[in-house]
């Protein structure tokens, strides 16, 4: 399968990865950076998922927010929220200027799930979010399922422990601290879910059994039972076996699955597609390149 | 910097050259051999703003990633020591390319110092430096694969202890090697390698802690300390 590699946004600095064919009848599909990981995602996890969706169809972008992985440019401490969501725009500014691409699907994990979030709810295009260990809120029985099983295991304070120190050592790091932000209230986020869900932006929201702040899987839909439609229109699954980054590849294989399945049903092909508007669509690759390689859209 | 996919042996390898801006190009282009599996998440941030920062010293600088890794073509767990030795001689034609250079500096970190020994054997005209370079392949197979089962039981990541059944054959600590790669890797012996520049740091990067896999390497003072070495070498 042919990708393509990519520099665009103001002065070229942002770097990313076209890959698939384009078919008008879908949204392209944008992985956003994970923390300070590269495009590629944690354990490849974006080039796998961006190869195995290209497959069915799909067009994806995966690419590197400001100052990170192989884009320029800089995060500062104060604008890190504001920073994520004008590159997310400026990528889909881009595939909408290049390739006429106005429907888009948000994937991230972690902040690359917040700042999916926040884009979403400013930017009309982003039609789903996929979201993996994004924004929830914990209720009354978040500690029943969350807390009691580790009250007793001596391992499990050990291992907390332990982490507590590994965190102040990476937080004294100043390129590192400045991806600690607020978290929003119940409140803010149940009126940012209300929103989305007034707009029909559809999603799917993964939480892992490394999520802090969740424990069971009918948690979001307890917590947000107020925001309407957030049953059509928001898919929840708690994979309690894998970790925050899915470290395993079988934990990934299963994900993929997940998130292949409810794209299919989320958004399903649009009949009024002609096969004229296919072939042309299929050209996408076929641009003319100034650079071996070397894509710029601006 | 320039970002693009290179042609070899039918894969594509995902190369960003980063060009001097502006300023008189040394007579050296450097190849950065990377680690493998989550040694190179950790190290791709450092990477980089090495490269940038040799960069603006006036050198050509070139980073990849192998066949079967990060950006780059095919799926990790097919590939050979051989096929990224391959990866980073093609990337060296395309800086003795951008900057009509003859000589090349394979500067590798870590499983990369293997990739940047065995490079540098098969180019006359050439020379080594490592980065945190594995001390013996053997040593560090053992020590990845205790790394891999001390990652499986950190109940700090996983809610419930996951097993090695759990793994894919040859998956460590969330990436699969290749059966033949590995036993490539296993005969590497840091120190009987001639010649070869040591990257001097300070820092601990805690290879060997499984709480800091995730941990993404920040040391601004190898920075300074490769502009030091290659402006002696100059």
């Amino acid at each position: 399968m042919k990708e393509q590699a990519l520099r665009f946004g103001k002065e070229e600095r942002l770097c990313g990865i076209l890959a698939g064919p384009r078919h008008p009848g879908r949204p392209a599909i944008l992985f956003l950076s994970a923390g300070l990981l590269p495009k590629s995602g944690p354990h490849r996890m974006h080039t796998e998922f961006a190869r195995g969706l290209a497959e069915q169809g799909w067009l994806s972008l995966r690419f590197d927010v400001s100052g990170n992985g192989d884009s320029r440019g800089s995060i500062s401490r104060e604008g890190a929220e504001r920073t994520l969501v004008n590159d997310v725009r400026e990528a889909m500014d881009a595939m909408q200027r290049r390739f006429g691409i106005e429907r888009f699907i948000l994937f991230g994990l972690c902040s690359g799930a917040e700042a999916a979030h926040r884009t979403a709810l400013e930017d009309g295009r982003v039609e789903g979010v996929i979201a993996l260990d994004g924004f929830i809120a914990r209720n009354w029985l978040f500690p029943l399922f969350h807390y009691l099983p580790r009250l007793f295991s001596l391992r499990k304070w050990r291992s907390w422990l332990a982490k507590r120190s590994a965190e102040r050592r990476q937080a004294d790091d100043e390129e590192i601290a400045f991806w600690d932000y607020d978290w929003p209230s119940r409140a803010t986020l149940e009126r940012e879910f209300t929103a989305l869900c007034k707009r029909g932006v559809r999603q799917l929201l993964v939480f892992s059994g490394g999520c802090v702040n969740c424990s069971y899987e009918r948690q979001f839909h307890h917590v947000f039972r107020r925001v309407p439609g957030v049953r059509r229109l928001i898919r929840v699954r708690y994979l309690r076996h894998a970790d925050h980054t899915y470290l395993l590849s079988r934990d990934r294989t299963e994900l993929l699955a997940e998130t292949s399945r409810w794209l299919e049903a989320a958004f399903p092909l649009r009949d009024e597609v002609t096969p004229e508007a296919l072939v042309a669509a299929s050209s996408i690759f076929g641009m003319p390149q100034g650079a071996p390689g070397h894509e710029e859209i601006r | 910097m320039k970002s693009f996919h290179a042609d070899v042996d039918g894969e594509q390898l995902y190369c960003n050259l980063h060009l001097p801006a502006g300023r008189l190009v040394q007579g050296e282009g450097i190849v950065l051999c990377p680690p493998l599996g989550h040694e190179y998440y950790r190290a791709y941030r450092a990477l980089a703003r090495l490269a940038d920062h040799l960069a603006s010293r006036g050198h050509v600088v070139a980073r990849f990633d192998y066949r079967g890794q990060g950006e780059s073509s095919g799926n990790a767990g097919g590939y050979t020591l051989q096929d990224h030795v391959r990866d980073a001689a093609t990337i060296a034609a395309e800086v003795r390319r951008a900057g009509s250079l003859e000589r090349i500096a394979w500067l590798g970190m870590r499983y990369g110092a293997v990739v940047a020994a065995r490079a540098a054997r098969e180019d006359a005209d050439s020379r080594v430096i490592f980065w945190e370079p594995l001390a013996s392949g053997a040593d560090w197979l053992r020590s990845l694969d205790a790394l891999n089962r001390r990652v499986l039981g950190d109940l700090d990541r996983f809610a419930d202890e996951r097993s090695i059944g759990d793994c894919a054959h040859t998956e460590l600590v969330g990436y699969i090697y290749g059966s033949t790669l590995l036993d490539d890797v296993r005969g590497f012996d840091a120190a009987a390698v001639d010649d070869a520049g040591l990257l001097e740091t300070r820092k601990d990067y805690g290879w060997e802690d499984e709480r800091r896999i995730g941990e993404i390497i920040v040391d601004p003072a190898v920075n300074r300390a490769a502009e030091a070495l290659f402006r002696e070498a100059a």
